[in-house]
């Protein structure tokens, strides 16, 4: 199922892709992907992550990725996402930051572990810092769902700022002074981070029958994926307040 | 995506299509085991289940598309 998201993620995205070449993140990505993809494009690199390992294909001939290195990095890795030179890769137990100065060898930077064992957690980073969160009903084990928020400025030792207990969180992306965190049925809430290290709780989006695992800001739209497709928001006019645009089903 | 051109998966396989020429999408490049953990090398596991036991793969044969609950004999394989 995961893979068929994947797909239709990057086939709704290559429509928008088409209408302007502005990359979602602000940094030298050229697609955009959400914070729980497998796979991400940074400069004329792609990189793909599996369970344990980090391997990087050369993508600057488009027809033919060269592969290039395989690093090994841990256990049970489940997302991956880039930001201006930098991995962000997150596992059950860990955020790991890796550098692209030589982009065909990521280099391990830092290595987290969060004090919260054995949670699904994707990671987004904007700035000096880095937020995941960290789902621990379900498959990813037992005990306490949050939003964790990290100090990136010394970026081989991010500090951990502020713990925000949550429900259940699946995917989150940023924007700006906005952050927006998929809580599953329970909606996607958005949160004010005028000051970075200290989200502050704003609205909620939900709706009916509807389960929210990941989104994706993409210019003055919210690409959310639902359990049955996708719906978009606009958080041009005001992004504190996400306004429905639309929902495409699969 | 980049360049028109998409970047996606097929089971465990990297493949790239172009989508430059919408009258003309076709896929140009494959390669294998990029995605090692999409193989479906196992039937899923439900949760709360023990020990499943399947048919093993093989691998002349090709990848492996899909699980169907049967009833076998013998099975060499479970996890």
């Amino acid at each position: 199922m995961k893979t068929i998201y994947q797909l239709l993620m990057v086939l709704l995205l290559s429509g928008l892709a088409n209408c302007t070449k502005e990359s979602a993140f602000g940094g030298n990505t050229t697609g955009a992907g959400g914070s729980t993809a497998r796979f991400t494009i940074a400069g004329n690199y792609l990189y793909v992550v599996d369970n344990v390992s980090l391997k990087s294909f050369d993508i600057s001939n488009n027809n033919t990725p060269v592969y290039k290195s395989k690093t090994e990095i841990g256990v049970n890795i489940e997302t991956i996402f880039p930001y201006q030179d930098k991995l962000f890769i997150g596992s059950s137990s860990s955020m790991y930051i890796y550098s692209l100065s030589d982009p065909a060898r990521p280099q391990l930077l830092a290595k987290t572990e969060y004090t919260i064992r054995m949670a699904c957690d994707p990671v987004v980073a904007k700035d000096n810092v880095a937020y995941a969160t960290l789902r621990a009903n379900g498959p990813c084990g037992g005990g306490v769902s949050a939003l964790v928020v990290y100090n990136i400025t010394n970026i081989s030792n991010p500090r951990l700022e502020k713990t925000v207990t949550l429900s259940g969180p699946y995917g989150l992306g940023v924007k700006n002074n906005s952050l927006y965190v998929c809580e599953g049925s329970a909606g996607i809430r958005v949160f004010n981070i005028t000051n970075p290290y200290d989200p502050v709780a704003g609205a909620t989006l939900i709706a009916a029958n509807t389960i929210f695992y990941d989104v994706i800001p993409y210019g003055n739209v919210l690409i959310a994926q639902v359990n049955d497709g996708f719906i978009l928001y606009d958080i041009g006019t005001n992004p504190q307040q996400p306004a429905f645009l639309s929902r495409i089903m699969n | 995506m980049r360049n028109g051109f998409i970047y996606t998966n097929n089971f465990s396989d990297l493949v790239v299509i172009d989508i430059n020429n919408t009258n003309n999408i076709r896929e140009v490049s494959r390669t294998a085991e990029v995605f090692p953990d999409l193989a479906l090398q196992y039937p899923p596991k439900p949760g709360g289940v023990g020990r499943i036991y399947f048919e093993c793969p093989d691998s002349k044969k090709g990848i492996v598309v899909g699980w169907k609950k049967q009833t076998i004999h013998n099975p060499k394989c479970f996890r």
